[in-house]
């Protein structure tokens, strides 16, 4: 599996519809071993810099580099074992609805043959026994409230221990107690070498304190062409 | 007539036929995409497909059969009635039962009923499932964890489908022939053995490959326009109900029009063969 050691956004164009653009020439490299908050000119565009990096959106120009590798054009299959490194909280949403809480953590395990199951639960229990959700693991998504949904949205991106970690407001919905477990769990995770590259969206400032080490604000076109 | 009017209306027709075109490339492509996405996933065993391909077997064929009991029943029975009441009147023999049953049930409306009754049942729950999972972004989430949608959730239930709608037309026909039989055994009083052999007589080789080719592609057709519409849903649940019209709307216009062309070709062929064409 290829380890991300490098990651690099070139000349990105993206629009939303035609003639909506909110990237044009855009381009950053994620500092390496640094928690960092992204900021874009004018506000929108955070999230979808973070689902380019995922893999969920292709930019309609420029590239997205990993390792040297333009990954922007690679196929599901090529970009896979990258993807695998990829960790992506999503801001709403994201849990398979007719699957447990507990199903949905232990699916990439299972489905990549990476543990077996009975060894996926037994990992994904363990990590999960300081939050909330631990009590309604077994239980839809439908059935939990939003902050635990929340909170399993959130885990399943650290489970796989990624080298690039995306976090969408993180921190909406969770408790003190939560966000303070998940905080420690990632600590701990950069300090054996995985996590290496993090980026937050959050617009509460006050939630991410003592998280962030750098604001990385990001222009939506270079300025030569913003003022032409 | 307004020449600027005639213009128009043959921009309209090519637009519409472009459109038809694209939509039926777009449909092929989502078929290639799926079975190559599954052949290249080496993570996804046959086991994680198996047990989406059953769920669907379960949901679409094994749950649809009491309703397909009921109109295959009926079906049969009022072919049989209405046919030899006809067919009495031009003084044609009884052994003319087998003959309509064959060419009604087995060739056309055994087909095309099940398709219609599996595109009202599963098709619109397959297209709205892919719907509700596209906008509460769960085929995102697959995604995420390297799990690709096409050979997770497409190709199961296309695969699933077409099996479904083969064991469902082939239930229909038993069904639909059993039903014929018992109006011709009450009504005009002719043996089982006749019936039997009065189907055997009417039965030809090619009404097997007919019977393949017809399903078969339905549950092709029906499954691949409903995943391909499910998954066009972009940010909102209120697009589900949308995608779902449209999923029976093309699922029934393409299954229509397939039976046809390969009813007439069949035709064609019979006809070729005796010599007329």
């Amino acid at each position: 599996m290829n380890v991300i050691t490098r990651v690099e956004l070139k000349n990105i164009v993206f629009e939303y519809q035609p003639g909506q653009t909110i990237f044009d020439g855009m381009g950053f490299e994620v500092p390496a071993h640094k928690i960092c908050r992204l900021h874009t000119e004018g506000g929108p565009g955070k999230s979808t810099i973070l689902r380019m990096l995922a893999g969920l959106v292709s930019p309609d120009d420029g590239e997205i580099v990993f390792n040297n590798e333009v990954v922007s054009n690679m196929s599901f299959e090529e970009f896979r074992d990258y993807r695998l490194r990829v960790g992506y909280a999503f801001d709403t949403g994201g849990l398979l609805s007719n699957r447990s809480i507990l199903n949905n953590l232990t699916l990439p395990f299972v489905y990549h043959n990476v543990l077996r199951l009975d060894q996926a639960i037994e990992y994904v229990e363990e990590f999960l026994k300081d939050y909330h959700v631990f009590d309604r693991r077994h239980e839809l998504p439908a059935a939990v409230s939003g902050g635990m949904r929340k909170e399993a949205c959130v885990l399943r991106s650290l489970l796989l221990d990624p080298d690039l970690l995306l976090l969408d407001e993180p921190f909406t919905g969770l408790s003190d107690r939560s966000k303070q477990v998940f905080v420690d769990q990632l600590v701990k995770r950069r300090k054996s070498g995985a996590c290496t590259h993090v980026l937050v969206v959050s617009d509460k400032i006050e939630s991410l304190t003592g998280l962030i080490d750098q604001e990385l604000y990001i222009e939506s076109k270079p300025a030569e062409r913003a003022v032409a | 007539m307004n020449p600027a009017f005639l213009l128009t209306a043959v921009d309209r027709l090519g637009a519409r036929l472009i459109g038809v075109v694209l939509y039926t490339y777009e449909v092929f492509l989502m078929v290639y995409l799926s079975f190559r996405a599954t052949l290249f996933d080496q993570a996804q065993g046959l086991r994680t497909i198996f047990g989406v391909v059953s769920a669907q077997i379960y949901f679409t064929a094994w749950q649809a059969l009491p309703v397909i009991t009921v109109v295959a029943c009926a079906t049969g029975a009022i072919v049989i009635m209405q046919s030899s009441f006809q067919m009495s009147l031009l003084g044609a023999g009884g052994d003319i039962v087998g003959k309509v049953l064959v060419i009604a049930i087995i060739r056309e409306i055994g087909p095309l009923l099940t398709a219609l009754i599996v595109i009202a049942r599963s098709g619109t729950a397959v297209a709205s499932e892919l719907g509700t999972l596209k906008a509460n972004r769960e085929i995102e989430a697959l995604e995420t964890m390297g799990i690709n949608p096409l050979s997770y959730i497409v190709f199961p239930r296309i695969l699933g489908g077409m099996l479904s709608v083969l064991c469902l037309a082939f239930f229909f026909d038993i069904t639909a022939l059993f039903g014929g039989y018992l109006v011709s055994a009450l009504v005009q009083d002719r043996p089982f053995y006749f019936f039997v052999d009065s189907l055997a007589a009417a039965f030809q080789f090619e009404d097997m490959w007919l019977f393949l080719l017809k399903n078969g592609f339905s549950g092709l057709i029906i499954f691949v326009i409903s995943c391909s519409q499910g998954l066009k849903v972009k940010q909102s649940l209120h697009e589900v109900p949308q995608v779902t019209s449209k999923a029976v709307v093309n699922s029934l216009a393409y299954v229509i029009a397939f039976h046809l062309i390969v009813s007439l070709l069949f035709y064609l062929n019979q006809l070729s063969r005796l010599g007329v064409i």
